[in-house]
């Protein structure tokens, strides 16, 4: 990542320069859509997401601090909003099953199709604190200490939280074949 | 060796977030314990096939959306507005001075246009109302939506939308094209007849009116008006044509409500 990159295009943003937050867009679009779609495991949903997180980095540039780096921030916007999307999710209905993960399954991908639909199940089956960290460390590629600073969570329950993740995490794919 | 010690350690190594030190405890563990050998094993596993699921591509259309939804907040953000005499025009417009500016400006070329033009005009409008292009410094939604329109197509994104204001329709098109898009909206049937357009600084459109129907050219990331009057019994509905090379590519409705044609 290009920490003074990110806050240099931060900056054009704040005097004003239109082009810079395309640049923003364009560089973290995919990760912020795939860290909302794991969180999701609905297109659509992760989306509007995607879309509602930059939005608020935009409304909310003049509070960016550029001591922090400037994807951990988006980060915490996607995770958040995503949160709030499962809440209001939970509130409306306790299974839809059109919500369940379905994929397009090109021939050429269907492999890797497969392999991504499988993994969505499941972590659609963990809570979403559990889902969160497995998110941002094998999605987002975070460390422990960044996931620390993005959920404002002591580092010690980051790492509670990753391994009995991963522990439910392999129990749910023991009987997929992948284990 | 504390198990719970030793699962922090397993974990560490394969984040790639161990110390040397803590790499030689985490070998005396596994050596200590067969056990802990399995757990290093599956979680070695699942972590191979957390690595072999790959990003999936964002839907088309997603980015431009992004940066038309904020084009607006971003002229707003930079622009500092300034005050203009036809502020007077059009009172009470929660789009002030700025919008009135562009619809102003609209609605005298449409005087000097019909003045001009009167003998080739239809009862829609002006029938060449090129000149019609009134330039805003900045923009701002024209009050809350009456009806609205979204967009998310490989050409084109981003939405159409109505409201009512003193007594005017405004139609307020905040899309976004990667290539030309020529956009038709027919109100031939609607009992509304064309008023004024009025357009982004910068934005370079005109728009033809004539026999009802309105039409213009899209090309990037611009927010433009079209105003409209109540002219007599209709619909109420204005058809909206998007058309890429030619081609169409959507085509919607939008409904006026009742109170904007009486």
């Amino acid at each position: 990542m290009h920490i003074d990159a990110d806050a240099k295009l931060v900056e054009d943003c704040r005097n004003g320069d239109e082009n810079a937050f395309g640049v923003l867009v364009g560089k973290y679009e995919k990760p912020v859509f795939n860290a909302a779609l794991r969180m999701l495991g609905d297109r659509d949903d992760a989306a509007d997401v995607t879309q509602t997180a930059f939005l608020k980095v935009f409304e909310r540039l003049d509070t960016y601090n550029p001591d922090y780096r400037f994807y951990s921030w988006i980060y915490r916007i996607v995770i958040n909003e995503s949160i709030d999307v499962l809440n209001r999710r939970k509130r409306t209905t306790e299974l839809d099953e059109s919500r369940m993960p379905t994929w397009d399954t090109p021939e050429s991908a269907i492999r890797q199709s497969q392999l991504s639909a499988t993994m969505q199940e499941a972590l659609m089956t963990v809570s979403a604190d559990y889902r969160t960290v497995i998110v941002l460390k094998h999605f987002m590629d975070c460390t422990y200490r960044e996931i620390s600073s993005i959920l404002d969570i002591p580092e010690k329950t980051v790492k509670s939280r990753l391994f009995t993740a991963r522990q439910l995490l392999k129990d749910r794919l023991a009987d997929t074949g992948l284990f | 060796m504390n198990h719970e010690r030793s699962i922090e350690l397993i974990h560490a190594d394969l984040d790639g977030e161990i110390s040397a030190e803590d790499q030689q405890e985490l070998h005396a563990c596994l050596e200590s314990d067969a056990s802990l050998g399995a757990l290093r094993d599956d979680m070695r596993k699942l972590h191979d096939v957390l690595g072999r699921v790959e990003s999936e591509d964002p839907p088309p259309g997603l980015r431009s959306r992004i940066i038309a939804a904020a084009a607006p907040q971003f002229t707003r953000r930079i622009v500092k507005p300034r005050r203009s005499i036809l502020a007077s025009i059009l009172p009470g417009w929660p789009a002030p001075a700025l919008l009135r500016y562009g619809a102003a400006a609209a609605f005298g070329a449409a005087i000097v246009a019909v003045g001009l033009k009167v003998g080739d005009l239809d009862s829609h409008g002006p029938a060449d109302p090129g000149s019609l292009v009134g330039t805003m410094t900045s923009y701002r939604a024209p009050g809350a939506a009456t009806g609205r329109i979204a967009l998310d197509t490989a050409a084109i994104t981003g939405s159409v939308g109505t409201s009512v204001q003193n007594g005017l329709v405004v139609v307020d098109f905040n899309l976004s094209a990667a290539e030309p898009v020529e956009i038709i909206a027919d109100y031939g049937q609607s009992g509304l007849s064309f008023s004024g357009f009025a357009q982004f600084e910068e934005a370079s459109a005109s728009v033809e009116a004539d026999q009802g129907r309105v039409r213009f050219t899209q090309q990037d990331a611009h927010r433009y008006a079209v105003f409209f009057s109540p002219s007599g019994q209709g619909n109420g509905t204005i058809e909206f044509q998007f058309l890429a090379d030619g081609k169409l590519i959507h085509e919607d409705a939008l409904e006026v409500p009742a109170k904007g044609r009486n």
